[in-house]
């Protein structure tokens, strides 16, 4: 967790809180005190006073480089993991429709794909009726 | 996507002409094959239930009922605990006060006929299956009949939980899930006001405010609990699973007796030619007796062809194939993923019958 001077914890002035696209703190601070200036951390603190300085600057020496995700880019990460997932099930449908051994059974179109086919006919009322139906249309 | 509608009106096909395997859903068949029936549902079948049974209970295993309980081991388990309850000569001892229920229904039978009033058949007949599953369950009758209201909202209850249980049940692990929310967000289920009667009537029972007249059923289920045979839950879900399961299905088949009766005039003749031959030669008391009905051939074939041509249940009795695979109607199924239903009983069906699903619980005009 980074700290501000002020003491005020960086992290917890949490991205969703802030204006958008507003500068993080962090980096307020940051420039108020010159582009290198050192951002204490609570966890190496006892570092202070021993002529370490721990820079703000290396991505991977801390996890500031949270700090600096704004909402454009959480967005931006989420609706990847929506699609990427989407895609996913998508292929494994797909996989599983035309891999099934039992594929040259008959019915209806969509209710190779999902379960929703059934769903809203049973929504519908009257499924034993469909029931036959689907016997005398699609039977072997 | 045809709409049931499209589907019904354009494939009226020859009934006979029915094909055996069609897909409902991925990994899921219905099988209209007489064979198919004795492999999936026969004595010591390996097909365990499918996840759509799941949804018709307790989301949480250690309320599992008869009903619900997917594992072929633990449901036998079960019902060897409570099977002498149901066998033939226990539910017989309730004839005399199942009697003064149908003596019940004939007289409001008759006073339909001479006010010429028109009813519904379908709530009369769950009104009156009601009223005997009070009589035997819990000692009283729940009194349906002759208040055409279902004060305790129980039917309407039981509605509910069948229109939910029928379409959550077709989405796996959904009912889980949804318990889950249930409970961490304190909602009222259907099932609710179920559990209530359950369990107002097992207090009243254990604190000695209310005596029964006879062995019925919450007697003989508080028996098997002091004798440490069966636990708490097991009482619940077998008055539960009378109340919930016991009157619509008694409920549908006598209704479409009713309703093949009035479709098929002289069937209707012959049956009370049978009946009045019956009386003339004094085999029939009144109220009719079991070992008489059953002794009246015709009677038995006429129920038998009411439930074969509607049987109670509307979906797939849907049922997982083993480890292994197995072969069922002549073609091999891989285990696991697929669930299959026989629907021999109802896809043999030569004639369609108006469809009415639309519902209203007794006297909802006057529920608030």
């Amino acid at each position: 967790m980074v700290v501000r001077d002020d003491g005020v914890p960086v992290s917890s002035v949490s991205f969703l809180t802030r204006p958008f696209n507003a500068p993080h703190p962090a980096l307020q601070q940051s420039h108020r005190n010159g582009p290198h200036d050192p951002v204490k951390c609570p966890g190496v603190s006892n570092l202070e006073g021993s002529g370490q300085r721990i820079y703000s600057d290396s991505l991977f020496s801390n996890f500031e480089f949270l700090c600096f995700a704004s909402w454009s880019v959480m967005a931006l990460s989420l609706s990847v993991l929506v699609l990427a997932l989407g895609f996913g099930y998508l292929l494994y449908t797909l996989y599983s429709v035309l891999f099934d051994p039992l594929k040259d059974v008959p019915g209806p179109f969509f209710a190779r794909f999902t379960r929703f086919w059934e769903l809203l006919r049973v929504h519908e009322c009257a499924f034993e009726e469909v029931n036959i139906a689907l016997h005398k249309r699609y039977g072997e | 996507m045809v709409s049931n509608h499209r589907l019904l009106s354009k494939h009226n096909f020859d009934p006979h002409m029915l094909g055996s395997i069609v897909r409902l859903a991925p990994g899921r068949y219905s099988l209209n094959e007489p064979t198919a029936s004795r492999t999936l549902y026969g004595h010591g079948t390996k097909f365990e239930k499918s996840s759509f049974y799941f949804a018709f209970g307790s989301p949480f295993p250690e309320g599992s009922d008869l009903f619900n309980e997917r594992s072929v081991a633990i449901h036998s388990g079960k019902r060897r605990r409570v099977a002498q309850l149901y066998s033939m000569s226990a539910l017989l001892s309730y004839e005399q006060y199942v009697d003064r229920q149908n003596a019940v229904l004939c007289e409001k039978l008759r006073s339909i006929s001479t006010s010429r009033s028109q009813i519904h058949v379908y709530k009369l007949m769950q009104a009156y299956a009601f009223d005997v599953i009070g009589e035997i369950t819990v000692g009283e009758s729940f009194g349906f009949m002759q208040k055409d209201y279902d004060d305790l909202g129980i039917l309407h209850a039981i509605h509910d939980g069948s229109v939910y249980g029928a379409r959550v049940g077709l989405l796996g692990n959904l009912h889980f899930y949804a318990g889950l929310l249930v409970r961490r967000l304190k909602i009222a289920i259907p099932f609710t006001a179920v559990l209530a009667f359950i369990n107002k009537n097992i207090e009243l029972r254990r604190t000695g405010q209310q005596t029964s007249d006879r062995a019925d059923f919450l007697s003989k289920l508080l028996q098997l609990k002091q004798a440490e045979k069966i636990e708490d839950v097991d009482v619940i879900t077998t008055l539960g699973a009378n109340i919930a399961a016991g009157s619509d299905t008694t409920a549908i088949s006598l209704s479409s007796i009713i309703r093949y009766l009035q479709l098929n005039p002289e069937c209707l003749t012959r049956l009370r030619a049978e009946m009045d031959d019956r009386l003339v030669q004094s085999k029939l008391s009144n109220p009719v007796k079991y070992q008489e009905a059953i002794e009246m051939p015709y009677l038995q074939a006429v129920i038998k062809e009411a439930i074969r041509l509607h049987p109670a249940t509307g979906q797939p009795l849907s049922r997982v194939v083993p480890a292994g695979g197995a072969t069922v109607a002549g073609r091999y199924f891989p285990a696991g993923v697929n669930s299959l239903s026989s629907t021999n009983s109802f896809a043999k069906r030569a004639d369609t019958r108006p469809v009415c699903c639309r519902y209203q619980s007794m006297g909802t005009a006057s529920q608030p």
